[in-house]
């Protein structure tokens, strides 16, 4: 994709050099002044010379540049394409850097020293290890006199958004226990007949029904034709939370490793979700919170994936409001309710628990103390596990170590519950 | 390759000109001199630019003491030649880190053409000079370069806007 051409932004400013230049002159004349002594003016006249010719050696020129963007996203870890041409008006001495906001350029050069005519073009690849939004641009072309004793820079074209979006794992498995479907087939049970695999009951043959649905025990316990009705599947609603508030109790690193863990797992489950027909909403919360309301398709996959990539921890919004405010807003009762956090804090717990008689809600929580010795760490995790443990009362937890497959942390977690208000 | 063979000139011509304002100098003047060609050696060779400027001022002193105790003309063309070598090692430095398309070829050239410009004019102004100086007040004249310079300064900040 290329960037359009955009008008530069320019402006002129004296170098250090150039400052230092005047410092030496002033400082002579000063210095022969002190002395009573004209001779070391002298030493001022090559000084005013150098500069006075590199001035009248330098041409006026304009700059244009553009930029050719291989992709706008990719998964963490790959690499990006980029192209800049630089073209001037007449032959120039320029210093040429395109700006990588974060990543790392591991083939070619974001910058060079080049003489401007006919163009100049610079190929690099930027590897994002990371996922998160990388800005290329814009691109910044310093002119100058031969002796670079002042520069003329040029901020040329917009800044190109590169989202790196979060690493996809296997999501499967993990099972919604939502009593609200919506029309469309899918896989989740809902309380009618159809066409389905779970055993619904038994009724009388009607005419068109297939044979091989007929329940031949029961047709001969009976004495006429029975054939066997399965539960049909359809879509639900689910709306993810993402809690990527987790300031204090961790280092920083630490921190961001966790933040990627969760949002490559909601990303997995939404695409896992969006898949199987249903609708998929999210809501995040971190240093910008930020929610979508359920929706189908390709579009809401990339809006999700890209609000994911721009999760960033951080200091959170109240999670109450996000959960009592908000969720009523965007979700259907007795639909899917997905949180992904750590359980650090009881309130977290309170705030989700109290969903739990009008949705079906599933905790998944990132263990961020695995592995960890120390005291410390070992008296949080009792925490965090008494947490997990009033939790599983009312709805269904699944603890997870990033890094392990998260169906098999889902399948010990037990079966899906639906919602408490359902099940009366 | 070819860099290091510009960085070893440069350096070269630099310890010959430290060697030579050094004649006569002081123990401490001299030293200094003649230990300036190695912080401009590493700016060239690692693109630490703050080095050259530390190799000319270490350089200074013996330029000044030069103007003061001999030639007007020769102590000129020494600080052209300190100058012209000082620029060529920032030039090196500048290229260090960033790759070089036709950029140090074309600047090397440019520079050496000021530098050839500002001989001819040095020469010829330092030689006028001379004659003038006797009946010249030397106050008037620094009191003449110095609104030069302020004029000079005014002109840089409204370029920089």
């Amino acid at each position: 994709m290329s960037s359009p051409r955009s008008p530069c932004r320019r402006a002129t400013r004296l170098t250090a050099k150039g400052r230092l230049y005047l410092a030496l002159a002033l400082g002579l004349l000063l210095l022969a002044a002190v002395l009573e002594n004209f001779r070391p003016l002298a030493l001022t006249v090559p000084l005013a010379l150098m500069a006075g010719f590199s001035g009248l050696l330098h041409p006026k020129v304009e700059v244009r540049v553009e930029r050719e963007v291989e992709r706008s996203r990719v998964v963490a870890g790959e690499r990006v394409r980029v192209k800049l041409r630089v073209r001037s008006s007449a032959p120039a001495l320029a210093e040429v850097r395109d700006r990588v906001s974060r990543g790392s350029v591991v083939r070619g050069s974001s910058g060079a020293l080049a003489l401007l005519g006919g163009g100049v073009e610079l190929e690099y690849e930027a590897l994002l290890e990371r996922r998160g939004v990388c800005e290329l641009g814009p691109a910044r072309v310093v002119l100058g006199d031969p002796l670079r004793l002042w520069e003329e820079e040029w901020v040329c074209g917009e800044a190109v958004e590169v989202y790196a979006l979060p690493k996809l794992q296997a999501a499967r498995g993990v099972g919604l226990g939502a009593s609200y479907t919506g029309v469309w087939p899918g896989e989740v049970l809902s309380r009618r007949s159809g066409r389905g695999y779970e055993f619904y009951g038994v009724r009388e043959y009607a005419r068109g029904d297939e044979l091989r649905r007929v329940n031949w025990k029961a047709t001969a316990r009976l004495g006429r034709l029975m054939v066997n009705e399965r539960v049909e599947e359809r879509v639900t609603d689910a709306l993810i939370v993402v809690d990527a508030g987790l300031l204090g109790l961790l280092p920083g690193e630490e921190v961001e490793g966790l933040v990627d863990a969760e949002a490559s797992l909601a990303a997995s489950l939404a695409l896992h979700l969006l898949r199987s027909g249903n609708r998929v909403g999210l809501v995040l919360r971190g240093r910008e919170s930020l929610w979508l309301r359920p929706a189908f398709g390709r579009r809401q996959l990339e809006a999700i994936l890209c609000a994911l990539a721009r999760l960033e921890p951080g200091e959170p919004a109240p999670l109450d409001y996000a959960l009592n405010m908000l969720t009523p807003y965007l979700l259907k009762p007795n639909a899917e309710f997905i949180a992904i956090t750590p359980l650090l804090d009881a309130y977290v717990a309170e705030s989700i628990a109290q969903l739990a008689p009008r949705y079906s809600v599933l905790v998944i929580s990132p263990n961020p103390f695995a592995g960890r010795r120390g005291a410390a760490y070992r008296m949080l995790e009792v925490e965090r596990n008494s947490l997990m443990v009033k939790l599983g009362r009312v709805c269904r937890v699944v603890d997870w170590s990033p890094g392990s497959p998260l169906p098999r942390a889902a399948r010990r977690a037990g079966r899906p519950k639906p919602p408490r208000g359902a099940r009366a | 390759m070819k860099r290091r063979l510009a960085t070893a000139l440069v350096a070269l011509a630099w310890l010959a000109l430290s060697a030579a304002l050094s004649l006569g100098a002081p123990p401490p003047v001299a030293l200094a001199s003649l230990l300036s060609p190695i912080p401009l050696a590493v700016a060239a060779a690692t693109g630490l630019r703050p080095l050259v400027a530390l190799a000319f001022a270490a350089q200074l002193p013996a330029l000044v003491l030069a103007s003061l105790r001999g030639s007007l003309l020769l102590s000129a063309l020494a600080m052209l030649a300190a100058l012209y070598l000082a620029e060529v090692a920032d030039l090196l430095a500048r290229s260090a880190r960033l790759p070089d398309l036709g950029y140090v070829r074309e600047a090397a050239k440019r520079v050496s053409a000021v530098a050839a410009l500002s001989l001819a004019v040095t020469a010829g102004a330092t030689a006028a000079s001379e004659q003038l100086a006797p009946p010249l007040d030397p106050r008037v004249a620094i009191a003449l370069l110095l609104a030069l310079a302020l004029l000079a300064l005014h002109w840089a900040r409204g370029e920089g806007g």
